[in-house]
């Protein structure tokens, strides 16, 4: 697994020159106690950033948004290359770079996720199978922020065998509704060979080649001729879930062009990367259909989006998404220390996961307005949230529910993703609310700063003097000059943050028994700076930050293509906010137009 | 090959087997597996002179040295809060103190350089700093090389165990905190977590039992050898057409198929008296509270797994850098890297457990007899972490103790001082890195070398072990 894998420099000179440039700039970075989650160090906006060495860093990079993508973009000339016109689909194989100027990096071979193993089961078979890859295989890895699959080791070898053999038990139990043919009539070889290939088609995304389709017959005969018809069917189904083929995004007819090439994502590789990207799951008919007539234009390609964008389904595909890019995913794992929070058990974590994540999906696929509903709260319906009588208390309502219900909350208090208990019981540790991670979070999670950990060695400190508000600690903990650079930037935000406990209570007084200060000035961060009386004139500004929304954009962007963004792409990641803006923040909207992007419609063959 | 081998497996071994496989799951009486390990090892084989093996454990976050460090002197040393629980085992351990880990002193972040570092003796490859792009270690780790070159592979049923105390919280995020072993550079070994998994491994339900006797058993046996054939020559096929790190990990996957193919086609080694011992009633595996319990749970299989000589590489990791694990069972709710940045006294009393955790370890292994000395006399089994100092985060002064004779190889009962100068940034004459601890390490087991890791960083096997 190697999700530090580098293309040869000749592919991406541009993205690797500005890396280098940022970090060199980073060396004061500094971030303290903060459980290392990150510091600053990045490309801050517009030079108003951090007053210190940080901003020096900025310079190159300028009011780069995006700052994933390292901070030069512009000041490298593009490797423009002859003979690079004609649009992705018309010709095949591309030149050097994209018709667009954009650098296509190579993207790692992964394989299907956890959940979208899952997925894919559950659509391959019309009987319902019990086999859970979540549950019992080993975790996902990641890539470029989310996770991936770059890993396979003899225990997982060993796991997609068991699964394998339970899932061809289970599903050769019915062979009427599994076969697509009679054997007693077609005969059973022809019938096993027609199998082998209609659902092998299925279950690969794409027609099988003549060497493969002759190996699965070659496996059918040879269990056949010492066992019976269905045993034979049974292995062939071992076999096709076993395969990489099966196991591995493979875009094999891209793979074809050789080594480096730079290809346009047509047909089957196309197909699965609409249906993973929108439905965490394999294509269906129609979209089979669609990529064995060609699926070559980005027109086509648009309007398999906009149909697959449409269905019911997109919502839960969309959730593996926003899980990851919020963090919700990790709430399920948030435990408490008995003794201050006594109520608090893991149905009270798995409640609040399920309570945050249908909140966000309301709020992102509202019709319009979707970014600045979910942080701000102020949905149609008002401010509501979703709770049960476990976890009522923690919103300041009531509720004797077993079952999650919608209710209203005091917007006076409460507004937004950031308000949720789920967020706020993450962003704590067992015991103590934590300004740092949530002030963290804020700037990471929401606004794309990407923070760096410290370039230096943490000076020890012992324990902070008794008597001092938590604030008053926290602001003692990140004195020292070093760690201004990040810490003016972070502080503020999570102070304001503070006007919730641990669990994510409302309160009036700090862990350490003290008075609320929550008043600052957030600076650094752009369209949200300005002074602060408490969270929500902070959550007031967020909710209508450009950044923030231009944040989602990489974030949606990365998540579907799947690699670290480069600096060729900074004009694309515009283009894209802007149409999410023109869209009044239709994440649909936002979906489609990030498959029609040249990184979407194109990949470069590794070397 | 295992000295065994000739001993085919009975009827009644596998009866017994499949049935005790039957009941697990229900709730059984709970009993240590630790406590079958004398009798089954008594049953194996007579003694081979040359079996050696190789254990890691890892401990997270580095140490306050005042509670780590000994007092007194090579011989006569008086142990810390944290070594204390190694007392019984005083004269079967080096103390190693002040070395440091000089390939992990540039780039990067302390956590995820020492982490790196450990057992590959390598800087950070990759990665720009932040946390989705952190880097990974730069070369294959120890076990993996002694694995590798030695072929342990066809010497038992399993080349080596990775295992894991919860290492998969949020592997999106500094990736490298969490990996221990190294099949190679950026290519780290995934550890097993659960240990109702690892037992399914181990001792074999469903995957790879050799048992073959009903005609179901057949059946099934014969569906997956002609099935693990066909997925093998499909991933061959494949191969050519991909390059670099993509193929590489269908590499790695052809390389795990053949493992289990192997474990399929060669008969047990195992001996009749080698059955697990019934684990007590299911755990939680998921929840952190319970780390103390899965951990105890894997740990004791890894012994059985030595002690059946299923396996004589092992690397076991508890929790991972940075971690924010807490201690319940020990009446601490705090998360350990907070504590560690603030030197919290409650340390000690964490470190001590880790300290049990080790000395347990140690005390399985020196139940065990093994070719007329114990399992322990016959291996090298090491106690690592990250960091040096617990709240600096530094890369020098690493705490390590190294347990075991391997063979008479190594003199043990020493606390060894390797150099008071530790603020250098480069390697002087005379300093010792983990890379010279890991050179040792491979010359403890007759493999002549010199070097491990970055050249720049190592001087050589460690003097004053031999």
């Amino acid at each position: 697994m190697s999700p530090g894998h580098r293309p040869p420099i000749d592919l991406r000179h541009a993205a690797l020159a500005a890396r280098s440039a940022r970090v060199t700039g980073l060396v004061s970075a500094c971030l303290l106690l903060s459980a290392c989650t990150g510091t600053i160090g990045d490309t801050l906006p517009g030079g108003s950033a951090a007053q210190t060495g940080a901003s020096a860093a900025s310079g190159a990079g300028g009011a780069n948004v995006a700052t994933g993508m390292g901070g030069s973009s512009g000041s490298e000339p593009l490797p423009m290359a002859p003979g690079t016109a004609g649009t992705p689909g018309t010709d095949r194989v591309l030149g050097p770079v994209s018709p667009g100027g954009i650098t296509i990096d190579p993207v790692p071979l992964r394989r299907l996720t956890n959940s979208e193993y899952d997925s894919t089961l559950r659509d391959l078979f019309k009987v319902p199978i019990t086999v859970s890859a979540a549950a019992t295989f080993p975790a996902d890895d990641g890539y470029a922020g989310y996770r991936s699959g770059r890993s396979m080791s003899e225990t997982h070898a060993e796991r997609l065998l068991q699964a394998a053999e339970t899932v061809a038990a289970q599903a050769v139990a019915d062979l009427k509704s599994l076969l697509p043919c009679d054997p007693a009539s077609a005969g059973e070889a022809a019938c096993a060979s027609q199998f082998i290939r209609s659902f092998g088609a299925r279950a690969f995304r794409r027609p099988l080649d003549e060497a493969q389709g002759a190996a699965l017959d070659a496996l059918y005969t040879t269990v056949r001729t010492k066992y019976d018809f269905s045993a034979g069917i049974e292995a062939v189904l071992q076999a096709l879930l076993q395969s990489p083929q099966f196991l591995y995004h493979l875009e094999l007819e891209e793979l074809e062009k050789g080594a480096g090439a730079l290809v346009a994502v047509t047909g089957h590789s196309m197909a699965s990367r609409l249906s993973y990207l929108m439905w965490g799951s394999m294509p269906d008919a129609a979209l089979f259909e669609a990529a064995a007539q060609g699926l070559t234009s980005p027109a086509e390609i648009r309007a398999q989006a906009e149909r697959l964008a449409g269905d019911q389904r997109a919502r839960a595909g969309f959730q593996s998404f926003s899980s990851q890019w919020l963090d919700t995913e990790r709430v399920s794992e948030v435990r408490k220390e008995a003794t201050a929070f006594a109520t608090f058990d893991a149905a009270t974590a798995q409640a609040l996961r399920e309570s945050v994540d249908r909140f966000v999906a309301e709020a992102l696929w509202a019709p319009s307005r979707g970014l600045e509903t979910l942080l701000g709260g102020d949905t149609v319906e008002g401010h509501y949230a979703y709770v049960n009588a476990r976890i009522a208390p923690l919103f300041g309502v009531s509720s004797s529910s077993a079952t999650l219900e919608k209710v209203p909350i005091d917007a006076g208090v409460r507004r937004g993703l950031l308000t949720h208990p789920a967020l706020l019981a993450l962003l704590a540790t067992p015991s103590f609310s934590h300004p740092i991670k949530r002030g963290v979070y804020v700037l990471h999670n929401l606004l794309c700063m990407h923070l760096e950990e410290p370039a230096f060695e943490i000076p020890a400190f012992e324990a902070p003097e008794p008597g001092l508000s938590v604030r008053q600690q926290f602001e003692k903990l990140t004195e020292p000059a070093p760690c201004q650079g990040c810490h003016t930037i972070i502080n503020p935000i999570g102070f304001a943050l503070e006007r919730f406990d641990a669990v994510g209570a409302a309160r009036t007084t700090d862990d350490a028994k003290k008075p609320l200060n929550l008043a600052g000035i957030v600076a650094g961060v752009d369209d949200v700076d300005g002074p602060v009386q408490g969270p929500l004139e902070l959550i007031a500004r967020l909710a209508v930050s450009p950044r923030a929304s231009a944040c989602l954009t990489e974030q949606l962007y990365t998540y579907a293509t799947k690699h670290f963004v480069n600096a060729t792409e900074k004009p694309v990641l515009t283009q894209l906010g802007a149409t999410y803006t023109a869209a009044n923040q239709s994440i649909a909207a936002l979906l489609v137009a990030t498959t029609q992007t040249e990184a979407f419609l194109s990949r470069r063959n590794g070397i | 090959m295992a000295s065994s081998k000739h001993r085919g497996p009975t009827m009644s071994h596998y009866r017994a087997r499949r049935e005790f496989l039957r009941r697990l799951g229900v709730s059984l009486a709970a009993m240590p597996l630790i406590g079958g390990l004398e009798s089954l090892a008594g049953a194996q084989t007579p003694p081979s002179a040359s079996k050696k093996r190789f254990i890691a454990m890892y401990s997270p976050n580095g140490f306050v040295y005042q509670h780590w460090r000994p007092t007194g002197g090579e011989t006569d040393f008086v142990l810390s809060p944290v070594l204390k629980p190694l007392e019984r085992h005083r004269t079967r351990i080096n103390i190693l103190d002040r070395i440091s880990y000089i390939a992990a002193r540039a780039g990067g972040v302390g956590h995820q350089r020492g982490m790196a570092a450990i057992l590959t003796g390598r800087e950070l490859a990759g990665g720009n700093g932040t946390a989705i792009d952190a880097g990974l270690a730069n070369g294959i780790s120890v076990d993996q090389e002694l694995a590798e070159t030695l072929k342990f592979g066809e010497l038992t049923r399993f080349k080596s165990l990775v295992i894991g105390v919860h290492v998969d919280t949020n592997l999106k995020n500094r990736y490298v905190n969490k990996r221990l072993s190294y099949r190679g550079p950026r290519d780290p070994l995934p550890p097993v977590g659960d240990p109702y998994v690892l037992f399914d491994t181990l001792f074999g339900s469903g995957a790879t039992a050799p048992s073959a006797h009903s005609a179901d058993d057949e059946k099934r046996r014969f569906l997956r050898k002609s099935v693990l054939d066909e997925v093998q020559s499909n991933l061959r096929r494949l191969q050519p057409r991909l390059s670099g790190d993509d193929r590489r990990l269908l590499e790695s996957h052809a390389d795990s198929i053949r493992s289990i193919e192997l474990r399929l086609t060669s008969p047990d080694t195992s001996s009749v008296a080698c059955q697990p011992t019934p684990f007590g009633a299911k755990i939680d595996v998921g929840n952190r509270a319970n780390h103390d319990k899965v951990g105890r749970l894997l740990m004791d299989l890894t012994l059985q797994a030595f002690a059946c000589d299923l396996t004589r590489i092992a690397t076991f990791q508890w929790s991972y850098s940075e971690t924010g694990i807490t201690y319940p069972w020990l009446g601490i709710n705090e998360a350990d890297h907070p504590m560690q940045h603030l030197k919290s006294p409650k340390l000690a009393t964490v470190g001590a457990w880790y300290g049990e955790q080790f000395a347990h370890l140690l005390d399985g292994m020196q139940k065990v007899p093994d070719g007329g000395r114990t399992l322990l006399e016959n291996s090298v089994v090491l106690w690592t972490t990250c960091l040096g100092d617990a709240a600096a985060h530094t890369q020098k002064s690493v705490p390590m103790v190294m347990a075991g004779n391997q063979g008479g190889f190594f003199k043990t009962g020493k606390y060894i001082k390797y150099n008071d100068r530790n603020d250098q940034t480069s390697l002087l004459p005379g300093d010792k890195s983990n890379s010279d601890m890991l050179v040792s390490v491979l010359q403890s087991f007759g493999v002549e070398t010199n070097t491990f890791g970055a050249p720049a960083a190592c001087n050589g096997a460690l003097p004053g072990i031999n």
